[in-house]
Formats: structure tokens, sequence, C-alpha cells
């Protein structure tokens, strides 16, 4: 872990110590009735998708101010330093958990005037959203990704400061795969002004 | 202390279980940070809103084309010589009832994961003691062990008549402690309405499993003050939640009312004169 590593994990680790916690259950609870309300009621994987990212985005959008007060962190001067912060300090701030940062090699060609890298990968080795969660055969050949509201809070968090991102599951250990893994690529940065509601 | 569990007739004696054993019935539980659940809530409120929305939409569609089809009966003076003949009278009504039905809809979504979520509740944090014998030890249950559990705080007040009904205050009640409304404290009232159906439901939820089936309301004379009033149900069922059929309007002509599997939202668009 690099100087900078330990130095958020150090924070992340505090900030948890310090905040008020509460029982999990009732989260993970109502959020899985909601998903199984939504499946319910769209029919459709993708749309439920969409719409857990769509909550996520709000969500997300409230929760780095939240975060920003809370931790009074300053700008990230690189985006590998924006992925180190968001897996050690906001994971463990919120949901006490502190998933892995990778690099891998871009997905994309690279783009000159975006800094690298540009792109990281959240490795989740535990989900407390999945904590009771089990996928009917339907829903995992349908493709529903059951966290997908934690890729909208990335997404709306990041676009408060600035960076729009895309971020996406790439696998699920609810759905057989060997890791939970969610992909986050910077699009690009933001100049200073009103973002897009596209919600 | 000997009570008569009502599996056995023997005592109750503590179990003596291996640490290890008992570790595994009771998991150290997972954390999370305390403010989430308040970010959870108002966004599940909303997204059940749309899918409501989408399900009484698709509902309308379906039968539109059912009807289209002639497979339903056609709605008096609706498709019959023209179809859109009727359109601009239904207009406007149509959406008003449409938005009430999406409301219904959404309430009676929030209700049943407030339901269940409850009952859920009630029975984890009541595992492991001995069973609560009478009503009013459910109703002490509910302020604190469950108030406590859900909201980290328990409830204030608790009034009863001794005779089935049990008033719960809370004075600041933390799902309505971070709302405000610029538009004044009636707009509170309304948006606070919203807010008060899923605790509302939990509580009731939490009756239910605890084996005191009851009538729960919940309201606010003052953000963030509320207050629950928990009837227990006797012989007649009291309704517990607004399921409202739109009044159909007078004027219309008489329709012949439609068949008796007719779900209740194709009757609104009965009785709706054209002209």
């Amino acid at each position: 872990m690099s100087a900078g590593g330990k130095q958020y994990k150090a924070i992340g680790d505090d900030n948890w110590k310090r905040t008020d916690k509460v029982n999990a259950e009732l989260f993970t609870l109502t959020y899985g009735a909601l998903v199984v309300q939504l499946i319910k009621d769209y029919e459709d994987y993708g749309q439920v998708n969409k719409q857990l990212d769509k909550m996520g985005y709000n969500i997300g959008t409230r929760l780095i101010e939240d975060f920003l007060a809370r931790t009074g962190m300053g700008r990230c001067q690189t985006f590998a330093e924006t992925a180190e912060v968001i897996s050690k300090v906001a994971f463990k701030t919120f949901l006490n958990i502190s998933p892995t940062v990778t690099f891998p090699p871009p997905t994309a060609p690279s783009n000159p005037s975006l800094p690298t890298p540009s792109e990281f990968t959240l490795i989740f080795d535990e989900n407390p959203l999945a904590e009771f969660a089990e996928l009917p055969r339907d829903a995992r050949e349908g493709g529903l990704w059951f966290s997908n509201v934690l890729a909208g809070v990335i997404r709306g968090a990041l676009e408060m400061i600035q960076m729009q991102v895309e971020a996406r599951f790439v696998s699920d250990v609810l759905r057989g795969d060997e890791t939970t893994e969610l992909h986050v690529r910077l699009v690009r940065l933001l100049e200073e002004e009103q973002p897009e509601n596209d919600e | 202390m000997s009570r008569p569990s009502s599996t056995s007739g023997h005592t109750q004696v503590t179990p003596t279980v291996p640490p290890a054993v008992h570790a595994l019935a009771s998991p150290t539980p997972l954390l999370i940070d305390a403010q989430l659940p308040g970010y959870l809530v108002p966004s599940v409120l909303s997204l059940l809103r749309d899918s409501a929305a989408h399900v009484v939409r698709q509902k309308r569609l379906a039968e539109d084309a059912l009807r289209a089809e002639g497979l339903l009966p056609s709605t008096g003076a609706g498709t019959d010589v023209n179809g859109n003949g009727n359109g601009k009278g239904k207009g406007r009504a149509a959406e008003d009832d449409e938005a009430e039905l999406i409301e219904g809809e959404m309430i009676k979504r929030v209700e049943r994961i407030g339901l269940m979520v409850g009952g859920y509740i009630a029975e984890k944090l009541t595992l492991a003691r001995p069973p609560l014998a009478s009503h009013l030890d459910i109703i002490k249950f509910i302020c604190k062990d469950l108030f406590l559990y859900v909201y980290s705080k328990q409830i204030d007040n608790l009034r009863t008549n001794h005779r089935g009904v049990f008033v719960l205050q809370s004075h600041a009640f933390p799902p309505l402690v971070p709302l405000s409304s610029y538009r004044g404290s009636a707009a509170d009232m309304e948006a606070a309405k919203a807010h008060l159906v899923f605790p509302q439901a939990l509580v009731q939820g939490a009756l239910a499993r605890l084996g005191m089936p009851a009538s729960v309301t919940a309201e606010t004379s003052g953000l963030p003050q509320c207050t629950f009033q928990i009837r227990t149900v006797k012989a007649s069922n009291a309704p517990t939640s607004a399921t409202n059929t739109p009044a159909v309007p007078s004027s219309g002509t008489p329709v012949p009312s439609a068949g008796p599997g007719l779900p209740a939202s194709a009757s609104t668009g009965l009785g709706i004169a054209g002209t």
C-alpha cells in the first residue's frame, strides 16, 4: 500500500470509529424488498437496473456533500487518488467495507485530455446490501445487477465534483461469478457549471 | 423465574450452549453509518412512485388494447363511435384519477415493504426472550426496543385508554426531523404524510407478527412531532390504508356496470359524460 493509501485507510478507519452506527439489516431488508417490488412492477431486468442506478445517482449527489463535510477532504490531484479515496475512505465511512482498487489496462484507447489512469475497478469481498440476498435463476440470466445502486451513487457523487464517469458492475457473486467488481471509467472532466439533470 | 412456555409445560431453563454455537446463531451484526437509512427511504418513495406509475399506465394501455379488440365491454360513453371523441372531456378527470391511482399504488407498495420489515424486526428482536404476555407489554416493546433499534430513539410518550387504544408520541421523530418546506406548515404536513406511510406500516407489521393485529395511523400535528394511534382490532376490522374508490360523478349517464372481475381502476373511466 502506498503511503497515500495508508493515510486514507487511517482516515477511513477513524471516520468509521467516530460515526454513529446502525444495524445494517434495516437497510438491506428495505433495499431487498424494493428490488423485489421493482422486478414485479417492471418485469424487465434492464429497466430495474436503470431504476436502481437512478436511485443511486440521486442518493450520491447528496451523499457527497455529507462526505466532504464530515471528512474535510481536499481535492484529489489525480483520478487514481480519487479511486483510493472512494475505496478507503468513502466506503469505509458509510458501509464499513474496504473494496480493493485495481487499475486494469484501459479498455478504450486512452484519451490524451484525461489523466491516466482514467479507469479503475473496485473489488468487493463483502457487500452488505447482498447480505441475505439470493438471486433466482431468472434474475441471474436476465442480467440483474442487484447492487446497482452503488454504481449510481458513485456516478452521482463524482458528477457533483466535476467528474463525469461511467460506473457499472462487471461481475457479481450473486450471479455466480467469482468476484463482485465495479468498473469506473472517467469520461470527461466537467466545467464548473450546472450538472446535467438527466433524471 | 418459572413460566410455562408455549411449547412445553416445563419451567424455562436457560440453555447451556457452547459459545461457538451461540455465535453462529447470533453473528456479529453488520453495521453501517446511521445516516444511510435516512438517505434511502425518500429515494425508495420516489422510485416506487415511478414504478407504480409505470404499472398503472401499462394496465391502462393493456385495457385499452383489449377494449379496442372488443374483449372488454366498452366504457359506455367511451370508444364505441369515435375513438377520441371522448378524449377531451375525459382527459382532465382521467389525469387526476390516474394521479390518485398512482399514489394509491405507491402507498400500497410502501406499506407492503413496511409490513414485511416490521414483522421481521419484531421477530428478530424477540427471538431470545420470553414471549410478551399482554398487549401492554407488546406496546411497550414497540415503544422501547423496536423504536430504539430502528430509529435509535425511543417513544417519548405512551397513553392508553385501557380499552384497546394506544397513543404513542414522539416529539422529534427522526424521519421528520430533516423535513421542511419553504411553502409553509401546511405543505409540511403533506410532505410528512408520504414519509409516515413507512413507519406506520412498520409498526403495524411488527404488531401483527407479535400476535396483536391492530390498525395504526400515524399523524403529525407539527414537524417533527409524530403521533401513532394504535387500535386493536376486535370483531370489526377497521380499514387501515386509504384505498379510496374515487367517487363516480353523479352527473354522468348511468353506465352499465362492468363485469364483476373488472379491477377498480377501470371503473374510473365510467360515468364520465362526454357531452
